[in-house]
């Protein structure tokens, strides 16, 4: 397939379908117009964006889940033609005055935890789709076979084109399709963002989607991934290919707003910001989120061996260091206009160790700090060379890094402990610090075969499968198998953070750390004192940390890096200047007066939205939002044993039991039976601050106070005993 | 790592504090004064210390606590996750 050339590409396009529409300004940070497309009837159509649309679902994840919402219904599946793959920016992103404005969002209905997902990823596709424009895309419906979607700007075409050629996985679609539909400049190739996955979305769940950019600077295309919950293998379950938006006037006034110094003043002021103390803090511009290796072992909460431990002596070999000294700095590294924060690294000139491309000398991006918990602590491998090996072939065969690694880790202790052994896992070894085996795994995704496939399918899969096939313990499994409401849980132990297992168990798409990171306030700070405080943290963090999405934005400006005014602000953890600037940006958009109250109020309508949608689809109630006992404490004796005083010490002064003259197994239990009624206490504190009911049900009092309360919402609270 | 090291050990005079230790580190390891003070030579709020794994603004005496032999110091950035 690398001998094919770009003409014979070009020509393989059979064009199944193609739309011309009027490219019209963005106004205020809408385009005011989506696009739908329906892959069983090759249709393409734009459907109007209301103001009542955007009052009530602002934009980006908002706009996603309201599209997905009126396409499907309750007894919809994820493989089903009616399902939907939407894609949004939002009405800030684009802007190239600040900071982290080019994310987008995929929603779908999720192959890992048949419900709602999010995942968002940075890139440049999400403003291009908007200047091209559309708020959002929405793809309906399965291709008879395998298609690309090229959405043109530049020139107001739509078509679904035949993609019979076209490669796969991601390093080499991406590339293929910027030629193509770039052509040779840099001017035309830095216009193109594909969307793509890779072979492993064909075979197993866990696969998320990869956007591009081209890196003009190191003339290499550049991924970012939206990597969460399954977006990718429903890319590949419609026979898509691949998305890709070409937009090529991009400006500093492409989104139309209706205050640009407004904006630029917010922008001066973060940008100054960040040139004075990036280094100083977190140093994101040559170490990227690598950094937090380093932090997380210290305080014990780096995933090891399956979330077993916290810490390793090992952990220095993948910390930030290791990379900053391997990184690519010929020049920024931006994955969207205009960010200063620039954490987008990468590693090149790798050689292949192993799978279909050993011996080529390839690009990696990243890693960063989630893929290294997953595949290197978690699974007992620290070694650099091997997290770019892993890190590679997730990214271009699809696959999320943090599903696929706590699954690997899952089935490595599932070895350790006997359920598994060479004969069920087709040979392989799977002992911790076993590379290779994880490699192989990652081949057999691709393939579409062996024991990895078995791996792919996730946690929550491999437990069923375990218990009938194998006879293992199902209680046993459950302790173990780190994943809530069938996604896998991202890298941080939350074992000594009440408020952090909320923030995973109650997340509303699963267990991802962008909704609710508390574990450093909780634990390390211990500004959370009370379930009251956690309750709170667990109502504002969430909502507000929503609210990114909505608009396009990342969130890292917002607190990986602390201006200095946090020393006198009154409640430092919200970082009040740089809400601010988030006032100043939407305001500027909109021309519209901005309270911090009003972006929360944005934010908190899509919030109980999502968990509404989730009880439509089955789930959204308290018997969903518990986590594995790992996550709440000592599951087993070794885990116990290596932190004995810690937990001792709780029996004593915390629950008022002398340890004394009992067995480990008997501590144990007291702990658990502690721990977890401390998690219900907590549920329902956070229930009642949410304004929902104690099953976690958002009451109709609640929705009517958001201004969500439509007929089907309420019918849907009201079913559920809101 | 700016320091070129990151781990010191340090002398202190007995009854000495968390600050003085804080100082101390900016004798020993002069590159690190822009980064960790501010124009008015004041440790900057970003700069989070803890002793003994815990932060030291927590603590009843706060940056005064007296350190004691073989008491561990970190000296972290703000840390925000993901």
């Amino acid at each position: 397939m690398d001998q094919i050339t770009i003409t014979q590409l070009k020509e393989s396009h059979q064009l199944l379908a193609e739309f011309q529409y009027a490219v019209q300004p963005v106004v205020h940070g809408y385009a005011n117009r989506t696009l739908y497309i329906n892959l069983d009837s090759n249709t393409i159509a734009i459907k109007p964006v209301d103001q009542k649309m955007k009052e009530t679902f602002t934009g980006g994840k908002g706009f996603c889940l309201w599209l997905l919402w009126n396409a499907i219904n309750g007894e919809t599946k994820w493989d089903d033609p009616q399902n939907e793959l939407v894609v949004a920016g939002g009405p800030i992103g684009g802007i190239t005055a600040y900071p982290g404005s080019g994310k987008c969002t995929v929603v779908t209905l999720s192959p890992l935890t048949k419900s709602i997902i999010d995942s968002n990823a940075g890139a440049y596709f999400g403003p291009y789709l908007k200047f091209s424009g559309f708020d959002a895309l929405e793809v309906q419906g399965k291709a008879q076979e395998d298609v690309v979607i090229f959405i043109d700007g530049d020139n107001g075409t739509v078509s679904i084109e035949a993609a019979p050629l076209d490669e796969v996985n991601t390093h080499l679609l991406s590339k293929q399709l910027t030629d193509l539909y770039g052509g040779e400049t840099d001017k035309g190739k830095r216009a193109i963002s594909v969307m793509s996955a890779g072979r492993a979305a064909e075979h197993v769940p866990m696969c998320g989607v990869n956007v591009s950019y081209w890196d003009s600077r190191r003339q290499e295309i550049r991924i970012k991934q939206a990597a969460r919950g399954g977006a990718g293998t429903v890319l590949r379950d419609k026979r898509i290919k691949a998305i890709v938006v070409k937009y090529s006037e991009t400006g500093g006034d492409s989104n139309g707003a209706a205050n640009l110094e407004l904006i630029r003043a917010a922008g001066k002021r973060i940008n100054k910001e960040i040139a004075d103390f990036d280094a100083s803090q977190n140093d994101m511009r040559h170490l990227g989120t690598p950094y937090l290796v380093e932090i997380m072992n210290k305080f014990d909460i780096l995933p090891v061996q399956n979330f077993r431990y916290g810490s390793d002596p090992d952990a220095h070999k993948i910390n930030g260091e290791v990379w900053k000294s391997m990184f690519d700095f010929r020049g920024p590294d931006g994955c969207w206009y205009g960010c200063s924060l620039q954490c987008a690294h990468a590693v090149p000139h790798y050689h292949l160790q192993s799978g279909p491309y050993q011996g080529e000398v390839v690009f990696v991006d990243g890693p960063e700090y989630e893929s290294l918990g997953a595949l290197g602590s978690n699974l007992g491998i620290f070694d650099a060379p091997a997290m770019l090996e892993l890190c590679f072939y997730c990214d271009t065969y699809g696959i999320d890094t943090i599903s696929v690694g706590n699954s690997m880790a899952f089935a490595y202790e599932c070895y350790e402990k006997g359920i598994l052994d060479k004969q069920k896992t087709g040979g392989l070894e799977l002992t911790w610090g076993n590379a290779e085996a994880a490699y192989e795994l990652l081949h057999q995704m691709a393939r579409g075969e062996g024991f990895g496939v078995t791996v792919g399918q996730g946690v929550r899969a491999m437990k069923a499968i375990f218990a009938e096939r194998y006879g293992a313990d199902p209680q046993q499994l459950q302790d173990m198998g780190m994943e809530i409401k069938g996604l896998e849980i991202s890298e941080y132990i939350s074992r000594e953070s009440l408020a952090q297992q909320g923030g995973y168990s109650m997340a509303s798409k699963g267990p991802q750390h962008d909704e609710a990171w508390l574990i450093f306030m909780d634990m390390v700070h211990k500004q959370l004192p009370t379930f009251e405080a956690k309750a709170e943290a667990l109502h504002y963090f969430p909502v507000w940390r929503t609210w990114f999405s909505l608009h396009g934005l990342c969130k890292l400006p917002w607190n990986d890096i602390i201006p200095v005014s946090n020393r006198t602000a009154k409640e430092p953890a919200k970082v009040p200047e740089h809400v601010e600037n988030y006032c100043w940006l939407y305001e500027g958009i909109s021309g519209k007066k901005t309270t911090p109250e009003d972006l929360m109020a944005q934010s908190e309508k899509v919030y109980n939205f999502q968990r509404l949608f989730n009880l439509r689809m089955g789930f959204g109630t308290r018997q969903h939002d518990y986590p594995p006992y790992r996550l709440i404490g000592p599951a087993t004796i070794e885990e116990y044993e290596n932190r004995t005083e810690r937990y001792d010490t709780q029996l004593r002064e915390v629950i008022g039991v002398n340890p004394e003259g009992k067995s480990v197994e008997e501590k144990i239990s007291l702990v658990r039976k502690h721990r977890e009624h401390q998690y219900e206490q907590l549920m329902d504190a956070v229930y009642l601050r949410r304004g929902w009911t104690n099953d976690g049900v958002p009451t109709q009092a609640t929705l009517k106070r958001l201004g969500i309360d439509f007929p089907e919402a309420v019918a849907l609270s009201a079913a559920h005993g809101g | 790592m700016l320091a070129g090291k990151n781990i010191l050990s340090l002398e202190m005079d007995s009854g000495q504090s968390v600050l003085d230790a804080f100082y101390r580190v900016l004798e020993m390891v002069p590159a690190l004064k822009p980064h960790w003070l501010d124009h008015e030579g004041q440790p900057q709020v970003f700069v989070h210390v803890f002793l003994n794994g815990d932060d030291a603004s927590t603590l009843a005496q706060g940056m005064q606590t007296p350190l004691h032999d073989g008491d561990c110091l970190d000296f972290i950035p703000p840390v925000a996750g993901g």
